[in-house]
């Protein structure tokens, strides 16, 4: 099993902490979520993954040896983020031609396939495409490399619902037919919660959590019903959010449910998102995983 | 780093077909002119300069822009690095090889108009080392002359690539005053040694002679001078290899 390995990284920029710490690995066929407020440090990590920003200290390392200033091994990586490192005169087409050069296992056919779903003018210069359709051209590249590690930093910035819609189902069938290990920072939680398999959580530079998704929202749970009901059953219980519509409450508890559950209630799953505001705004210090 | 040289390659293949046509379309039309008119008295200058502000002008424009490509299709700094000096060594071929065209473009129009003197081309050789002219035999001087293009253009494109390197590193506040203080160090140098001449021209001299001998102008030696400016290259290229493993690219 291929695995890339973060060890002790850290990371400072004049006088900001960027990352502080960092412990992480990242096993194959996995799809990873890395989620944190602005500021967390999500991009700067997978920055410094991807051999393009340095650590202050600390080592990446793919399958032992190490990833920082090495083809070989950088060559199984593919970062996708919201910078155009490409040269301004590209157009999407030479772009593409490039990648099926630079990369050993560029589908080009699939590439072609996907500019056609997403209608991406392939005879357009990148540098003249919208925001939008940067974010596609980028995607594009990144499903169609065939690496084992893909990192997705803001796959979905300036994407309309419909072509973000069409690139989550292009990722899960994607992921489906060659399994890979993609990493996906995102501020849109309530989507990637529907393909996301394990969750990390940055909060100024340091992993507060860790862990399955499954895990993570089973430490909690959702009630519904009538206002009075509710605030009767939520007391001497942790909290951590709640939405009133008219007569009706919803609120995000921590723990199990108790087995006997208040009349008109009902019980359903943990809300990813109230979960993270939690997390990152009044979460525990002391990470957990 | 073959895949990225050829990327390199393709990119500067375009742009140097069309400073080679454009180097050999102007000689074709001052010979065209020279050998036409008996009055006429022209020379062909700055040829071998063209080519290195060519040389100069291709790498920092391959730095910047390569250089992010690289790093976004997973290619190493060691490598974008190794690749590029090879592209540059390349091109500084190419560009003597230009030079050595126009030498023998403008002695088959000697040798095709007997009559015809009034055309004359100047290379490094002429300018740096005419006592070296004088003592060898024309192969000699052609295949010197060769060689001596392609050292110097090589200089001026690692020159180039050094200069974009320290560019792309620095912090971003400090660029405009970068970009803005080199022109002016470049042309300043020249009226400020001869300032500095006036008030003690001792030290001056020494160090014009030190410098003289350095390149093998006083010897009238070539091979010196090559010697020198391969040594000055490789500084160079170190010194930018140090620069370029230190830049963060984002």
């Amino acid at each position: 099993m291929s695995r890339i390995e973060v060890t002790d990284v850290s990371k400072s920029f004049k006088d900001t902490q960027a990352l502080s710490h960092v412990n992480l690995q990242f096993e194959e066929n996995t799809i990873y979520g890395l989620l944190g407020r602005n500021g967390a440090g999500k991009s700067t990590l997978l920055n410094i993954i991807n051999n393009r920003l340095f650590a202050t200290s600390g080592t990446v390392t793919l399958d032992g040896g190490r990833l920082n200033e090495n083809t070989r091994a950088l060559s199984c990586c593919f970062l996708a983020n919201e910078s155009n490192l490409y040269p301004e005169g590209m157009k999407v087409k030479q772009a593409l031609r490039w990648s099926r050069e630079f990369y050993p296992d560029f589908d080009m056919n699939y590439a072609q396939r996907l500019c056609t779903m997403f209608e991406l003018p392939e005879k357009k210069k990148i540098k003249d495409l919208s925001t939008g359709y940067q974010s596609i051209f980028r995607n594009i590249i990144a499903l169609s490399v065939n690496v084992r590690f893909l990192f997705l930093d803001e796959p979905v910035l300036g994407l309309d619902a419909h072509h973000r819609d069409l690139f989550y189902r292009v990722l899960i069938e994607k992921y489906a037919e060659h399994p890979f290990t993609a990493v996906i920072s995102t501020h849109l939680i309530e989507e990637a919660a529907n393909f996301i398999e394990q969750v990390i959580v940055l909060k100024k530079g340091e992993i507060i959590r860790n862990q399955s998704i499954e895990s993570l929202l089973d430490s909690g749970y959702c009630i519904s019903g009538p206002g009075a009901q509710i605030e009767s059953y939520l007391k001497g219980k942790e909290v951590i959010g709640t939405d009133t519509l008219g007569g009706l409450k919803t609120a995000y508890v921590l723990g199990i449910p108790d087995p006997q559950l208040p009349a008109g209630t009902e019980v359903s799953r943990m809300d990813l998102q109230k979960l993270f505001i939690w997390l990152t705004e009044n979460g525990p210090a002391q990470p957990q995983f | 780093m073959k895949k990225f040289m050829k990327y390199q390659l393709r990119d500067m293949v375009i742009g140097y077909s069309i400073y080679a046509a454009v180097m050999i379309l102007l000689a074709a039309v001052v010979i065209s002119v020279s050998v036409t008119n008996d009055n006429v008295n022209l020379s062909l200058n700055g040829n071998g300069f063209s080519s290195v502000i060519f040389c100069f002008v291709c790498a920092i424009a391959m730095y910047k822009e390569q250089c992010q490509l690289a790093i976004q299709s997973s290619i190493s700094r060691k490598d974008f690095f190794r690749s590029s000096i090879f592209v540059i060594a390349i091109l500084s071929l190419l560009c003597a090889f230009v030079d050595l065209l126009l030498r023998g473009i403008s002695l088959s129009a000697a040798s095709f108009s007997a009559e015809t003197t009034g055309f004359d081309l100047s290379s490094f050789m002429f300018l740096f080392y005419p006592e070296f002219l004088e003592r060898s035999s024309d192969a000699i001087v052609t295949i010197t002359g060769f060689f001596m293009s392609f050292f110097i253009c090589m200089a001026s494109a690692v020159l180039g690539f050094l200069i974009a390197g320290i560019y792309c590193r620095i912090p971003k506040k400090f660029r405009t005053f970068y970009c803005i203080a080199l022109p002016i160090i470049f042309c300043g140098l020249t009226p400020a040694f001869s300032v500095i001449a006036i008030f003690s021209p001792g030290p001056v001299r020494n160090i014009m002679e030190f410098l003289l001998d350095l390149m093998g102008i006083t010897s009238g030696s070539p091979f010196c001078g090559m010697m020198t400016i391969t040594v000055i290259s490789l500084l160079m290229g170190l010194i930018c290899y140090r620069i370029l493993k230190k830049t963060e690219i984002v």
